[in-house]
């Protein structure tokens, strides 16, 4: 079975091997051109070791990171540990009407507003719903983005917010972290094939013709599901109002996919990435070849222009199906032979080591993300230095399902307005104020986001 | 999800919600409140059902009925039904979108986002490439008609078909529309088969096909306050229920005829379809959710710890509970009692191995005294809730709350769970639980939870039956609180045998196959049907077969609210 490599993904062009962005704006004659600000989610959850994830000051002032930190020791510079954020619309009030289980709380972390309240007598933190009461941010960045785009007089965007999954329980709230609105999950896709398939069929290089046949399939979806839109539309109309609703999310991503169904070209400097033999996901043992495919895909469509928005849960919020055969996890499992994360977020090993070990593995995955983006150039520097991410784990204490001074790397480029190398110790800072800074540094401006009792906008720069 | 061991006592004294209060008989909604003919107290209706001429009765009340999806299940059956050329196999091996969990209840699909309009469209593409020169639209002769007319018959037939009712004119010329753009436009230009095959495609992604939508364009049908379901959205509501699939032509012709109109008529239907074996899906999709066995297939065990276990067992369980509940529920006592008391059961080789036990010729064992107690110790059951090398009496004992007694816990208050300690493997998995006990904020909701599921404890994390545990005897004793009482017992036969003569998890069992029945929760204006319910599954000797005929009759069946927004000219 062939393992992917960045190299066999990423196919290479021109001498320096790397894939050239395509240019949204075009500059007037003689300008630099800028690049677009991109920003990118990542997600996991069971919380932390407090004491192995954050740093500490050394005298010269650069940051120390702990055992889990240290994959990320390459790019030490442009990190910034906030410390003393707070889940404060999980913490204060509840979720459920009830005090709710905070291993389901992915539906409260890029809204940052409480959970939709649930048919009664839905148990409070139970595996039933957990659905998001409002739109998620990177909703609100992707679509702002196109927008500006479209008042520009440009073509928006295919992928307004790429979602992608690895693993993590199918079909429930505490799996999705992207919502376009009240009660409506966005499905992020888990299989790297279809992944590929969504983002590069049917998009040529150059000046290279696209196939016919595909041409012809993709013009029969597009009339096909000019149909379905007509069908929703026809029978939508005497429905009650949450009956509309839900109908109207349908109908919304039908013309969405309908966008996406026009044969553009990506423009001469971009490749798209080369599958190579197709390999099975399914076993837990190819997890980090998932997780590889997965974060070289995203780069891929940034650096294609193909979307400036990607959101990636790694997981779900109980992880109860994560186990880690390729690490040498010490104790065994209670409820299953091998440690799932879950056991290990409540047990943590001798020393802490069994977590210690697999959080230290998630975070060499971020550090593959902030590679590949250095690897892009982007005029005098490179795509990471355009470039936000936000690394945030849904709990810090796994066993104490506590979601106070969240486990958080911000982690951006030299453009982004954000001082990094840095801890910067907060106090009570509810996690809103940290997404609100985060849009403002895309260039999307909000004097705070989610709950309105959290508003205001913490000072990164 | 639980509370855990704990070291040291230093925990936050204020929990929250107590667990007592949180805990309801019955079911926390819709929980019986008129009695006597007429109105309730708070103007709800006392009424149960429809009058014999099937309108419903003055000052009637019924629950909402909001839109869904055909859930995964019933899209695979349902593709198999209406395209019998169909590879086997092939539906089942679609990528469909997950169904989500609903405590308590039963699973259900959710909403739509673009990855399932891809899932949607794989499907439906993947469905006619499948079935090759059997798709329908290659099975059309034309020959000396005209096209359009030609095609616009076929087109009209099959979307009855897949809507499930007669398509209204205007859904026909978009589709015909279609038809006519794929046929002519230069980027396409298909021939007739190969058109009239995207427009099966297009048919299978359109949302006639895809929610649960018979009435089609037409306004509601008003029946006193309320909407009454007509005759080809019955014959859905008792195919999806009773066959996990779409109406077979029989039920359409009856709606054809308006003969689904009346609670008798409807009933008749319901009795034919119970005796067909296809309503062995509702059976057993009813037994393995109720019975929360979804995560069975991936409870591996410990080696050490049960080393005659073998994956494989998980099959050959989950076989033997399908198998079981199926035999209880078409034959001569089709009870809940007997569901979780009956000492016999069905098992193939691999598990009477297992089991340690010689069954005839037919699978069937009798167990006699040997303190099994129907599905309630089967080995599905103790190793869905069994950890991988011990029990978990708390899961054990908390399906018992949830799905016998339809009673919530509330999960642990945050900062109340600490570290877990490492097994003690000196102690038996009832003296290591102590501290649950002996901790306040712990034992709130642990001692219902553990004393309850401590009657398992003859039943090891794989499903193997024990008298001792490290070399200690098991003690399954523990207690219940039942109707207002607290019952004690010494296993888990006492402990069936408790649940089977309460009242109050009869009625819960009623509303567990209500909640089935109707894909959501029993509310307060369903109220006079679930007492009905109730009383008459008791008076007619608990037996599920006629109840859920009762509950076709019944009017959350037959009638709905009046949805807010909704358009009823």
């Amino acid at each position: 079975m062939t393992r992917f490599s960045r190299r066999s993904l990423l196919k290479a062009t021109g001498a320096s091997g790397l894939l050239l962005p395509l240019l949204n704006e075009v500059p007037a004659l003689g300008q630099t051109p800028a690049f677009p600000k991109r920003i990118v989610f990542i997600v996991v959850g069971n919380g932390t070791i407090e004491d192995a994830f954050w740093p500490t000051v050394a005298a010269d002032g650069s940051l120390t990171l702990g055992a889990i930190g240290s994959p990320l020791e390459a790019h030490k510079s442009k990190l910034l540990y906030p410390r003393g954020i707070d889940m404060r619309v999980w913490a204060e009030g509840n979720p459920f009407g009830g005090n709710g289980d905070a291993h389901h709380n992915f539906g409260a972390i890029l809204t940052a507003t409480k959970l939709a309240t649930g048919d009664p007598p839905h148990d409070p933190g139970g595996p039933g719903l957990a659905l998001a009461s409002s739109i998620s941010i990177d909703q609100v960045i992707g679509q702002k983005f196109n927008t500006d785009l479209m008042a520009k007089g440009q073509a928006p965007l295919p992928f307004p917010v790429l979602s992608v999954r690895a693993w993590g329980r199918d079909g429930t709230g505490y799996a999705t972290l992207s919502w376009t609105g009240n009660k409506a999950p966005v499905g992020a896709e888990s299989d790297p094939h279809k992944l590929f398939t969504s983002l590069f069929a049917g998009r040529s290089v150059g000046n290279a013709g696209p196939d016919p046949a595909l041409v012809k399939l993709q013009k029969t979806r597009q009339s096909v599901l000019d149909y379905v839109g007509t069908a929703l539309t026809r029978q939508t109309q005497r429905l009650g109002s949450d009956d509309r609703q839900k109908i109207q999310l349908h109908l919304d991503s039908v013309r969405a996919i309908e966008k996406q169904l026009v044969v553009t070209p990506l423009g001469s400097s971009c490749a798209p990435p080369t599958i190579g033999t197709a390999v099975d996901f399914t076993p837990i043992a190819n997890f980090p070849a998932l997780v590889d495919a997965e974060i070289d895909l995203m780069t891929a469509a940034l650096a294609c222009g193909l979307t400036r928005v990607a959101t990636y849960a790694i997981g779900d919020g109980e992880d109860y199906n994560i186990y880690f055969p390729w690490l040498n996890i010490s104790q065994k499992g209670i409820e299953f032979p091998t440690r799932h994360k879950h056991d290990i977020a409540h047990r943590p090993g001798v020393n802490n080591m069994d977590k210690i070990t697999t959080e230290n593995w998630f975070h060499s995955k971020v550090a593959r993300l902030l590679d590949n983006l250095a690897a892009v150039p982007e005029g005098t520097g490179t795509m990471l230095d355009n470039t936000v991410v936000l690394f945030l784990n849904s709990l810090n204490s796994g066993f104490g399902h506590t979601v106070l001074k969240m486990p958080i790397i911000v982690a951006a480029g030299a453009n982004m307005g954000i001082k990094t190398g840095r801890l910067l110790d907060l106090t009570a800072e509810a996690h809103n104020k940290l997404l609100a800074a985060l849009a403002n540094a895309v260039g999307v401006p909000m004097d705070g986001w989610g709950d309105a009792r959290f508003t205001g906008v913490t000072n990164l720069a | 999800m639980r509370c855990h061991f704990i070291k040291a006592l230093a925990l936050a004294a204020f929990l929250g919600v107590g667990c007592q209060g949180a805990i309801t008989g019955g079911g926390g909604v819709g929980n019986g409140s008129g009695s006597g003919a007429g109105n309730g107290p708070n103007g709800i209706s006392t009424v149960p059902m429809a009058n014999s001429n099937g309108k419903a009765p003055a000052g009637a009340t019924a629950g909402p009925n909001a839109i869904r999806r055909l859930s995964r299940t019933e899209l695979v059956n349902t593709l198999n039904d209406l395209f019998p050329d169909l590879p086997a196999g092939f539906s089942a091996s679609l990528n469909l979108p997950a169904d989500n969990d609903v405590a308590l209840a039963f699973a259900l699909p959710g909403t739509v986002s673009d990855l399932e309009v891809q899932r949607f469209q794989d499907m439906a593409e993947g469905t006619i490439a499948a079935l090759g020169a059997k798709q329908p639209g290659a099975q059309v002769s034309c020959a000396g008609m005209d096209e359009t007319t030609c095609a616009r018959g076929f087109v009209s037939s099959f979307a009855k078909r897949a809507f499930r009712r007669p398509p209204d004119p205007s859904e026909v010329d978009d589709l015909m529309a279609l038809f006519a753009k794929l046929r002519t436009d230069p980027g396409t230009s298909y021939g007739v088969p190969d058109a009239l095959g995207v427009v099966v495609g297009a048919i299978l992604q359109s949302p006639g096909f895809l929610y649960r939508w018979e009435r089609g364009l037409a306004p509601p049908q008003l029946d006193g306050g309320l909407v009454k379901f007509d005759n080809y959205e019955m014959a859905s509501r008792l195919s999806y229920f009773l066959w996990k699939s779409m109406p077979d032509a029989t039920l359409m012709a009856a709606a054809d005829a308006n003969h689904l109109t009346t609670p008798d008529q409807i009933a008749a239907q319901a009795q034919r379809m119970l005796a067909d074996p296809r309503a062995d899906r509702a059976l057993s999709d009813f037994v393995t959710q109720w019975l929360e066995l979804g995560p069975l297939a991936t409870s591996l065990k410990d080696a050490t710890a049960y080393p005659t276990f073998t994956p494989e067992l998980l099959d050959s369980m989950r076989a033997e509970t399908v198998a079981f509940s199926r035999d209880v529920l078409r034959g001569t006592t089709p009870s809940f009692a007997n569901l979780i008391t009956a000492k016999y059961s069905l098992v193939d080789q691999k598990l009477a191995t297992y089991y340690g036990v010689t069954p005839d010729a037919s699978g069937r064992v009798d167990f006699g005294n040997n303190g099994r107690s129907g599905v309630l110790t089967q080995g599905a059951l103790m190793a869905v809730k069994g950890n991988s090398y011990r029990t978990s009496p708390v899961r054990r004992g908390k399906l018992v709350l949830n799905r016998m007694l339809c009673s919530i816990i509330p999960p642990p208050p945050p900062n109340a769970v600490p570290d877990l300690q490492s097994p003690d493997p000196t102690k038996t998995m009832r003296q290591q639980m102590a501290d649950h006990r002996n901790n306040a904020a712990c034992a709130a909701c642990h001692d219902v939870m553990d004393n309850i599921g401590y009657a398992f404890e003859h039943f090891d994390g794989a499903g193997k039956y024990r008298t001792q545990e490290t070399g200690l005897p098991v003690d399954a004793s523990g207690t219940i609180a039942l109707d207002g009482a607290t019952v004690a017992f010494n296993d888990a036969v006492g402990l069936g045998a408790a649940l089977a003569a309460s009242p109050q998890a009869q009625g819960c069992f009623t509303e567990q196959w209500l909640r089935y029945s109707l894909g959501r929760f029993e509310q307060p204006a369903d109220a006079a049907a679930t007492e009905h319910l109730k009383t008459f599954y008791s008076q007619s000797g608990f037996s599920t077969p006629n109840l859920i005929v009762e509950i076709t009759r019944s009017l959350p069946f037959s009638h709905r609210a009046i949805a807010a927004g909704e358009g009823t000219q």
